[in-house]
């Protein structure tokens, strides 16, 4: 267990570590560090197109991402730190797919039909169906993450497979 | 039993996929949301190792995900580096016309439709030329290479959890009944 509550440190440092460059990006920006600033806005640039008028401002500065990629992003960080409170990390079962499509489907339809220009997405939009998905997918990958670092740790030792690490996956008999 | 299949073809398989999705031009707005493509092409990956899987065969481990993932993510980084330098350097001045058409042609209706405020496909040409007069250089095409080796296997390697918990599990395949003997 307690090296279950190791790797899930590990899990949301590195989760919080994303999110506080995505803030620094602005504040770094205003306090005139701009180079440092421009290194987080061109990481950042490779996963999300920045449009100013779709962002969030600090201090005048738009933030690293887009409303909807900081709604994934700290959505998923919520999701990351309430996920112990509801339920043992330890636990096997993971959501099924039903669980995945709830969370993805609406932020799907939403880019959708803004793309066909049926219904504009609005910031609120944005906001709500990302962080239903940033919310949803710790249930999803954090159980596996743990279960995944745990077996590599214990294939490593020279330990049996079976020695106290379940797989998901179906057993053979 | 057998072992488990070789993970060499999948991840090779999941990085082409990983690549071309973020190394072609147009293809690569999908990583826009996300990285889309990237968490795709990490999917894609375990969903083909599963299907390498028999019942003679112990079964896919979550740990065997998270390496896929990895790896693919890996050999994605440096196809889709590999492919925008060549891109870049042979065909510049073409897939920068080709992507300024498609701005014109799709953010211009987008922008006229209220799905874009006004400004953004002026704003998109411009890191569009930027990106172009970077990445021929030599700095750029290094820049891109390290962030991409930083980024590709982390979301690689979620898209792989995520296609672990969706495809991972697989119902056993139940054996005939024999008939009983009276």
């Amino acid at each position: 267990m307690k090296s279950s509550i190791r790797l899930y440190s590990f899990f949301t440092f590195l989760v919080s570590l994303w999110c506080i460059g995505i803030l620094a990006a602005p504040l770094l920006k205003h306090v005139g560090w701009t180079q440092s600033a421009d290194v987080l806005y061109a990481f950042f640039s490779r996963v999300c197109h920045q449009d100013d008028a779709r962002s969030f401002h600090i201090e005048g500065e738009k933030i690293g991402v887009c409303v909807r990629c900081s709604a994934i992003y700290f959505g998923f960080f919520l999701g990351l730190i309430t996920l112990p409170l509801v339920r043992a990390l330890k636990r096997k079962n993971v959501p099924t797919k039903g669980f995945f499509l709830f969370a993805v489907l609406p932020m799907v339809v939403d880019v959708i039909l803004n793309a066909m220009g049926i219904q504009a997405s609005t910031t609120i939009t944005r906001v709500i169906t990302g962080a239903l998905f940033g919310m949803s997918m710790p249930w999803l990958v954090v159980p596996i993450f743990i279960e995944a670092c745990l077996q590599l740790t214990l294939r490593n030792n020279n330990h049996s497979p079976d020695s106290g690490v379940v797989p998901y996956a179906r057993k053979t008999k | 039993m057998l072992e488990k299949p070789s993970k060499q073809r999948t991840a090779l398989l999941g990085g082409l996929i990983v690549g071309a999705i973020s190394g072609l031009p147009g293809l690569n707005f999908l990583n826009c949301c996300c990285c889309a493509g990237i968490l795709f092409g990490g999917m894609m990956s375990v969903y083909l190792y599963r299907q390498e899987f028999t019942d003679e065969m112990p079964p896919m481990e979550s740990s065997d995900a998270l390496v896929l993932g990895i790896i693919a993510g890996i050999i994605g980084a440096l196809i889709t580096t590999f492919l925008s330098a060549i891109i870049s350097l042979i065909l510049g001045p073409l897939e920068t016309e080709m992507a300024r058409n498609f701005l014109e042609k799709f953010g211009q209706k987008l922008e006229n439709s209220g799905s874009l405020p006004p400004g953004t496909v002026d704003d998109l040409r411009d890191k569009l030329e930027l990106a172009m007069k970077e990445g021929g250089t030599i700095g750029g095409i290094l820049r891109s290479l390290i962030y991409a080796l930083i980024l590709y296997p982390i979301f690689s390697m979620l898209g792989g959890l995520i296609g672990f918990g969706i495809f991972g599990k697989k119902k056993p395949t139940v054996p005939p009944i024999p008939p009983k003997e009276q």
